[in-house]
């Protein structure tokens, strides 16, 4: 199948350049450090509450903070060791994010041996998934592909919604990134296996199909996923045409099931539930295995790496050690990310850990990095044809500069997904996705004292 | 691939910025420098056809443009020069290219003062100007010094040693489109127009260039190579082009099927006047045309049935620089009303 | 001369024709506005700052004028211009003391060091909610001007990484308050003297030490000079605060606070903080000469010296 009748989504997206240079490399585990920091919130929503004080002894598997509220999720000790304390630490946005710091006494015992099946359709029959959503919700199982939605609660649509298609999403379209393609490569049988669990826990309520989308540059992982996932059910594995964000959830929905989600609204109102490769495979730990959330695939690339790797790293291991372990950052190196390129944060220090959400460590060169002043804008057009949200970022920004904040509202603005495509193609450099993030902050104050106004009335 | 020397992280100091890190390499500068390279075929087709006036204008007509700029952004905005991005360069090159070889220093450097001071800055700078610069000096030039601008004689190149060769009084030296207008509307029009239609291998010349009329505009096969290009470096927007070509040969093409003998064959039209400069260069420059794929077209239609309307019913020859500048007054109109489909709404 | 003639009346009668239509088309589209709106909107400021949170001083005026609310308050006004709009508007206006901003940092780049290089859009908010700044100190004034773009009496400007705020222009008028991210500026009372800590750090000393030379390291110095126990350190929030309603300018703290200079006096005060430290110098000095006065002084009960 040529590239060009593959499937994809059908409005906007970018090519670029995708740099696996880590493609390869087969996943390494990484020795675990002595200091463990572990933040309370490692996930979208309100951040756990901390369950253990300085002075506690932990076991590796121990839940130390629990989830608080609806939207929340529980913090997994990720070693056995003892809390040094229980503190403010600088989170990735430079600001303080109370933590626990665990002293890792480097015994690895856990609290509750996790088990080790061999993943087989045999064994999905055979488990009871009524317990799924808690035992999901125990092992602080978070959306691993960077959103870190709490994933019990995804497995958990209001009622009444009918969910008939589940969607993996192993398209993994940032450039460097190739966590998700090494997972696939060398535990496609976990990932199938989770996937069925899901698509078992939603059938109750009627016929479930289930696809993995894979770009096509990791054609082993689609050889190897096409040949172990049919057995487990209904599950299509669909190669997708090479273009940027073919992994954000809507676009993906769109390329697979030809469905759009409508503007505001979640994927369960189209009958879709999206979750990433490796979340998949953390749930099938956790629901047969009995094995909670304490690691994770890094993959650490850039220009400024000495040595470019794939890492298995224990969660709240600190950049600074992932990046010693590869042989330091280059006096070149410019720009230090937690994720991809397009869409990951850029960090101030090296000092913050690896948290669930954290799927690349990036250290981008003075010549990768997009380093430039702000020209102006020459009305190109570039960034409406790329919006795959069918915005239009020039006139966004327009509007933010001269306060329109109602217009924004009125344009979309709520709409974007941050995917950067817009940022990434403009001749002038500039920066349409801080404007439109400032924007979305005008327009939910707007929206907010509309409604206090209402209110009033 | 690496770089060299490890460094201490702890004491590296990050730069941290929001959107997306990597960004692609066809900026500004980098579009303007295409289009320049784009442009070049024609300009050495300019030289070989009429010698080295035609230099002597393309050098006048850039190095003004970039000088007033300059001098502009220094001393009058207090702003900082921003040269390199190719912008100046660029509107300097496309003037010129608009201008005839006779034409004298001191006209080329009005029209870089008028392009780039009243097109250009006086709106704010790249990016601002609703109207394309180029086209602006070239139109304040037409109609300030008529009788310079229409002044098609050449001394030099290709042009210049047939006419010596020749009779002087022979040769009228006059376009296609030029001549034809002269004698609209008089008992010699229909002539005209018979004239100029027996001499179909004429077609020939006017399209490789070896024709009278500005030095950039004549050879539309340079400025075909030139379009080419800019479509295999992916940074050409050609349903501009398309459409402006394509609605100019529809209309050619309905005039003369209505009235053979009042109107000139439809390839005449194509091949004559500044129609390909206009069309891949001028009409498709970004700050002045729509934003969207619809919008350009609608903006390509309205260019080539506005310029056809000044052919063949107005008072000028040419309509292409009076089309394309009424086109760009109504850009931002098009691009309210043709806004792109949302996902999902 | 004909033409002339003819060309005179021909403009003439357009010119004229055109003014009845304007004349007919005010009469027409006229619309009444309540006279009382416009005599109270020339008694405000005309700063159109936005700080009474209605759009400009002619908005502000219709809203009052409809409304009647005596809780509207135009922050700027001089009170015998807002006695007049009461009176006028026929309501008990409601007073507020003169204000002026205060900035609680001192932050410059040349006191605070530089932890990363930020690269976007040159605006204070921007950088905020992007990540904690290129300063080390998170608390600190980000320095990019969002309280100058939002002044309209041109109190503010931005010199060496840091807003510098004009006492003299300022009217209180508290926009710069609500713009700021970091809510490191404050209104204080308007006196002859202002009395200021000039710190929002929340971090212990040891990571203040660290990252800036001038910030408060709550070593509680100033609170046991204070006489009226106006500043205070709650336990906890490593920062000294002063609350403005008890503070009476007396400048003990800020002569105290001679190692970091982490509380700024203006004004008047700083001659009474002059005065002070020359004293404790003085008498810092007479101690010392004693000290060595009495070490020189021989034994005199017979020991060997």
């Amino acid at each position: 199948m040529s590239l060009f009748d593959m499937k994809t989504f059908s409005m906007g997206g970018i090519h670029v350049d995708d740099r696996k240079f880590t493609h390869a490399s087969p996943i390494e585990p990484m020795p675990v450090p002595k200091e463990i920091v572990l933040p309370v919130s490692q996930h979208i929503g309100a951040p756990a509450k901390p369950l253990v004080k300085k002075g506690d002894a932990v076991k590796a598997g121990q839940i130390i903070a629990e989830k608080a509220g609806m939207i929340s999720a529980n913090i997994i000790s990720s070693v056995s060791g003892t809390v040094r304390a229980v503190e403010n630490r600088q989170g990735p946005g430079g600001f303080h994010l109370l933590s626990i710091v665990i002293d890792n006494d480097g015994r690895d015992e856990w609290i509750a041996a996790p088990t080790s099946t061999a993943p087989s359709p045999d064994v999905v029959a055979k488990t009871d998934v009524s317990g799924i959503v808690a035992a999901v919700e125990k092992a602080g199982i978070v959306g691993m592909g960077g959103a870190t939605f709490p994933t019990s609660v995804k497995l958990s649509p209001p009622p009444g919604t009918v969910i008939d298609t589940v969607i993996l999403n192993g398209v993994e379209c940032e450039p460097y990134l190739t966590a998700d393609a090494r997972i696939m490569i060398e535990h496609a049988d976990r990932i199938a296996a989770g996937l069925a669990l899901v698509m078992k826990h939603f059938s109750k309520n009627g016929p479930v199909k289930g696809y993995i989308g894979i770009e096509a540059n990791k054609p082993d992982a689609i050889e190897v996923l096409s040949r172990i996932a049919p057995t487990y059910g209904d599950i299509a594995v669909v190669p997708l045409a090479l273009k940027y964000p073919q992994g954000g959830e809507k676009q993906l929905i769109n390329a697979l099931t030809g469905r759009s989600v409508p503007s505001g609204k979640l994927p369960s109102t189209v009958g879709c539930v999206v979750q990433n490769v490796a979340t998949a495979a953390a749930i099938y730990d956790a629901v047969v295995d009995g094995r909670p959330l304490v690691d994770r695939v890094v993959t650490v690339t850039g220009g400024g790496v000495k040595n470019r790797k794939n890492l298995l790293v224990r969660l709240g291991t600190s950049f600074a050690s992932v990046l010693e372990h590869c042989g330091g950052v280059t006096d070149d190196s410019a720009m230090l990310i937690s994720g991809g390129p397009m869409m990951g944060k850029a960090l101030n220090s090296a000092t913050v850990p690896v948290t669930k959400g954290v799927s690349g460590i990036l250290v981008l060169n003075e010549d990768e990095a997009n380093l430039y002043d702000e020209q102006p804008c020459i009305r190109c057009g570039r960034c409406v044809e790329v919006c795959p949200m069918g915005l239009h970022p020039a006139l966004l920004a327009r509007n933010l500069e001269i306060g329109d904040y109602a217009k924004l509202e009125e344009l979309g603005i709520l709409d974007c997904i941050e995917c950067g495509s817009c940022n990434y193609i403009c001749a002038g450099h500039n920066h349409l996705v801080q404007s439109i993030r400032l924007g979305k902050i005008r327009v939910n104050e707007l929206i907010r004292e509309r409604n206090k106004k209402a209110e009033k009335k | 691939m690496t770089g060299e020397n490890v460094v201490n992280i702890q004491q590296k100091k990050w730069v941290v910025s929001s959107g997306s890190h990597i960004t692609h390499p066809m900026d500004t500068p980098q579009i303007m420098q295409q289009v320049i390279i784009a442009l070049l075929p024609a300009c050495a087709m300019a030289v070989y056809v009429f010698g080295v006036d035609a230099l002597r204008v393309i050098a006048f007509a850039v190095v003004s443009a970039m000088v007033i700029e300059g001098a502009i952004q220094k001393f009058l905005m207090a702003a900082p020069i921003t040269l390199s991005d190719r912008s100046a360069a660029l509107t300097g090159l496309l003037l010129g290219l608009n201008l005839p070889a006779s034409s004298p220093w001191w006209m080329i450097c009005i029209g870089s003062l008028i392009a780039i001071g009243i097109g250009k800055m006086a709106y704010g700078g790249l990016g601002q100007n609703p109207f394309n610069p180029a086209l602006v000096g070239r139109v304040a030039l037409l109609v300030g010094f008529p009788a310079l601008m229409t002044d098609w004689s050449v001394t030099g190149g290709y042009l210049g040693d047939l006419y010596k060769r020749l009779a002087p009084e022979t040769m009228t030296a006059a376009t296609p489109l030029g001549f034809v207008k002269s004698y609209t509307g008089t008992s010699l029009g229909a002539d005209a127009v018979a004239y100029l239609n027996s001499f179909s291998f004429d077609v020939k010349s006017l399209f490789i260039g070896t024709s009278p009329g500005s030095i950039g505009e004549v050879s539309e096969l340079a400025l075909l190579i030139g379009g080419l290009y800019l479509l295999y470096r992916g940074i050409a927007n050609w349903e501009i082009p398309a459409s402006y070509i394509g609605t100019v040969a529809v209309i050619a093409a309905a005039a003369y099927l209505a009235n053979p003998a009042g109107f000139l064959l439809p390839h005449y039209h194509i091949v004559s006047g500044g129609l390909f400069l206009g069309a891949f260069f001028m009409a498709t420059d970004l700050v002045t045309s729509p934003m969207t794929f619809r919008g350009r077209v609608i903006f390509g239609i309205g260019c080539g049935a506005i310029t056809m309307l000044i052919r063949l019913f107005g008072g000028y020859p040419e309509g292409v620089s009076f089309a394309i500048l009424i086109m760009n007054a109504l850009s931002p109109l098009i691009d309210r009303t043709v806004k792109p489909a949302r996902f999902g709404v | 001369m004909s033409e002339v003639l003819t060309a005179i009346l021909v403009m003439g009668g357009i010119a004229f024709l055109l003014a009845l239509a304007l004349i007919w088309s005010s009469r027409k589209f006229y619309v009444a506005e309540n006279p009382l709106v416009d005599e109270i909107a020339s008694l405000l400021p005309q700063a159109n700052c936005g700080a009474c949170g209605y759009p400009g001083c002619s908005g502000f005026a219709k809203v009052l004028v409809e409304t009647q609310d005596p809780k509207m308050v135009c922050p700027v006004a001089t009170k015998e211009k807002l006695k007049e709009i009461g009176r006028l508007a026929g309501i008990e206006v409601s007073e507020r003391e003169p204000m002026v901003a205060a900035l609680h940092c001192r932050g410059t780049r040349s006191n605070v060091k530089t932890a990363s290089e930020y690269v976007g859009i040159r605006s204070c908010i921007a950088a905020h909610s992007l990540y904690s700044g290129d300063k080390m100190c998170m608390y600190s004034c980000i320095g990019y001007g969002d309280c100058m773009k939002v002044c309209m009496f041109g109190a503010i400007h931005v010199d060496d990484g840091i807003a510098v705020f004009n006492p003299e222009k300022c009217t209180g008028c508290g926009m710069c308050v609500k713009t700021c991210p970091r809510k490191v500026v404050s209104l204080v009372r308007k006196r002859l003297s202002k009395v200021v800590v000039t710190c929002s750090s929340r971090d212990p000393a040891p990571v203040v030490m660290n990252q800036c030379s001038v910030g408060c390291i709550a070593c509680g110095r100033c609170v046991r000079v204070c006489p009226k126990q106006a500043i205070t350190v709650e336990p906890g929030s490593n920062l000294a605060i002063i609350d403005d309603a008890k503070c009476v300018l007396c400048g003990k703290c800020v002569a105290e606070c001679d190692v970091r200079n982490a509380i700024d006096g203006k004004g008047p005060v700083e001659k009474a903080v002059a005065f002070l430290r020359e004293k404790r110098a003085k008498e810092k000095e007479e101690k010392r000469a004693a000290a060595l006065a009495a070490a020189a002084k021989p034994k005199t009960d017979g020991e060997p010296s």
